[in-house]
């Protein structure tokens, strides 16, 4: 675990990149907003409420958006359905944590590939809504 | 809920200090070093399960070509090769072996069960689904007569497999359960155990899906009782004193055990006992301490050897003055137990607990969690736990 020591004494115990690196990709982005938006503010304690927001960003940079980069850019159609069925269900209901394909989206929309265009468009109203 | 404890009182000093030197020390704990006179399993994941699996079954088929006569290989579980593990304290399986063969009529049953069993964790692994023990037992109640008959196959499967039981994806009914300071993930879903309601998150036996995400605890608190964990729940316990509650309402099960030994090795915390003051109180902290004869081959996985009898010590009942009308005269079996006890390497070996056993005895005296409700109905809260925890009373 990664250990974050509180100005009090009190520690904060994360999991580690290396292991969320075996994730499937949603996940990354599903561990990082709750952690972000259910239990940041509750450490009360300022230095570590960074160090924690730093590492969530290591997280999303060095792992959860490359992830989702590299399928897109792999270009296998049938990853390409999976990962796009995953964020649809999660548009539904976790907007912020979905929230991280939509620079991709644009893309997407103007696929050949229907089902690839039709998922991205849900998943865009989704956002929207 | 209203947290409802008052003002908090106690700093917990002794417990933070213990918890700051597993922290110091984290990197040591990370591996036990096995006696190399004892078996080592390995915790595998379901590829790693299936290929062993496979390995198994084609080293049969070669014995078959090679003489016609296959038999199995595994390590015997008879109480004679259990081995106590002084320098770890752990119950620890030796390494006689023992041979299962196909062309007796002596074996024939009992290899026909053996053969089911990894018929249907082949299965499992495959389709990468769980079934319980008695699910199994129902899935061919003519071969297997009784329940015992497909456990103890259950048991041999694992052990021939070198690998613990929940890595065949055959678990136990789920019993524990756990509250607290707390964040896992099961699968995909984030579960906070501290938002559970007036209940507390059952212990999945599918530990294989279970992944610890975030955590706050300090310290983790086993209670034999489920009223006992039900009144510190209620109290929101871990909001004034940070920690993990766990209970199994008895005696640890394996899914219990296994999610304990995770939760201390993967976040450093030191773990407390809250039991009966009886021997069976001890025996269950025991259990959770350095693991069960039954179970020897897997308590590397199981065990907590640093696990402290926080209460309810036999010199408590004083200490905190406990009136005599609510301690309970021990009974026979009791004292039998208690004597039993006293004989057992690993309690010799711990003075301060050898003691607390023979003062039992010599006061021939028992109590329950429960019988500290006689000083007030948040005593145990409020008074008794944070007071041994600040303290460093344990054992």
């Amino acid at each position: 675990m990664k250990i974050f020591y509180k100005e009090n004494g009190g520690v904060i115990q994360l999991i580690e990149e290396e292991k969320i690196q075996n994730w499937p990709i949603e996940l990354s982005f599903i561990f990082v907003e709750y952690i972000r938006n259910n239990k940041l503010r509750s450490y009360r304690d300022d230095k570590v409420q960074n160090e924690i927001s730093k590492y969530l960003d290591e997280i999303l940079t060095s792992i959860a958006i490359p992830k989702l980069k590299k399928v897109f850019e792999n270009n296998d159609q049938d990853e390409i359905i999976s990962i796009l069925e995953k964020f649809q269900e999660l548009s539904e209901s976790n907007v912020k944590a979905a929230n991280h394909i939509s620079p991709f989206l644009d893309n997407l929309l103007n696929n050949p590939n229907k089902k690839i265009a039709k998922r991205a468009k849900n998943i865009s109203q989704n956002l929207k809504s | 809920m209203e947290n409802r404890l008052k003002i908090k009182e106690y700093d917990l000093k002794a417990t933070k200090e213990l918890f700051k030197s597993y922290l110091e020390r984290r990197l040591e704990n990370l591996s036990i070093n096995l006696p190399p006179n004892t078996v080592k399993i390995d915790d595998l994941n379901r590829k790693d399960t299936l290929n062993r699996l496979y390995k198994l079954i084609d080293d049969l088929i070669e014995k078959i070509f090679e003489n016609g006569k296959p038999s199995f290989h595994l390590p015997s579980r008879a109480s004679s090769n259990i081995i106590w593990d002084e320098e770890n304290d752990l119950l620890l399986l030796g390494k006689q072996i023992m041979e299962k063969q196909f062309h007796t009529l002596t074996s024939v049953a009992d290899i026909t069960r053996l053969m089911k069993i990894l018929e249907v964790v082949h299965e499992l692994l495959k389709k990468n689904r769980h079934i319980t023990k008695r699910h199994v037992f129902y899935m061919d109640v003519d071969l297997f007569k009784e329940q015992k008959n497909s456990d103890k196959s259950i048991e041999d499967a694992a052990t021939m497999l070198y690998t613990t039981r929940n890595a065949t994806h055959i678990v136990a009914n789920p019993r524990g359960s756990c509250v607290g300071r707390l964040r896992i993930r099961d699968k995909n879903d984030i579960i906070d155990l501290e938002n559970q309601g007036s209940g507390a998150w059952t212990i999945s036996p599918m530990l294989d899906e279970i992944e610890i995400i975030e955590s706050d605890a300090e310290f983790i608190l086993v209670i034999e009782k489920s009223a006992a964990m039900m009144d510190l729940a209620e109290v929101r316990f871990w909001r004034t004193y940070p920690c993990i509650l766990l209970t199994a309402q008895g005696v640890g099960n394996v899914a219990t055990r296994m999610f304990l030994k995770r939760l201390t090795k993967e976040l450093n915390l030191p773990a407390f006992t809250l039991v009966d003051s009886d021997p069976y109180g001890h025996y269950i902290h025991s259990v959770y301490l350095r693991g069960s004869k039954r179970l020897s081959y897997e308590t590397p996985f199981l065990a907590t050897p640093n696990i402290k009898l926080l209460g309810v010590l036999t010199r408590d009942l004083d200490t905190y003055k406990i009136k005599n009308d609510v301690r309970l005269k021990m009974t026979k079996q009791d004292l039998k137990r208690a004597n039993d006890m006293l004989k057992e390497d690993f309690v010799k070996k711990n003075k301060n607990w050898e003691e607390d056993i023979k003062l039992s005895i010599k006061l021939k005296t028992k109590a329950e969690i429960q019988a500290f409700s006689s000083k007030g109905i948040d005593f145990l809260t409020e008074t008794y736990l944070p007071e041994k925890l600040t303290t460093g009373d344990w054992i």
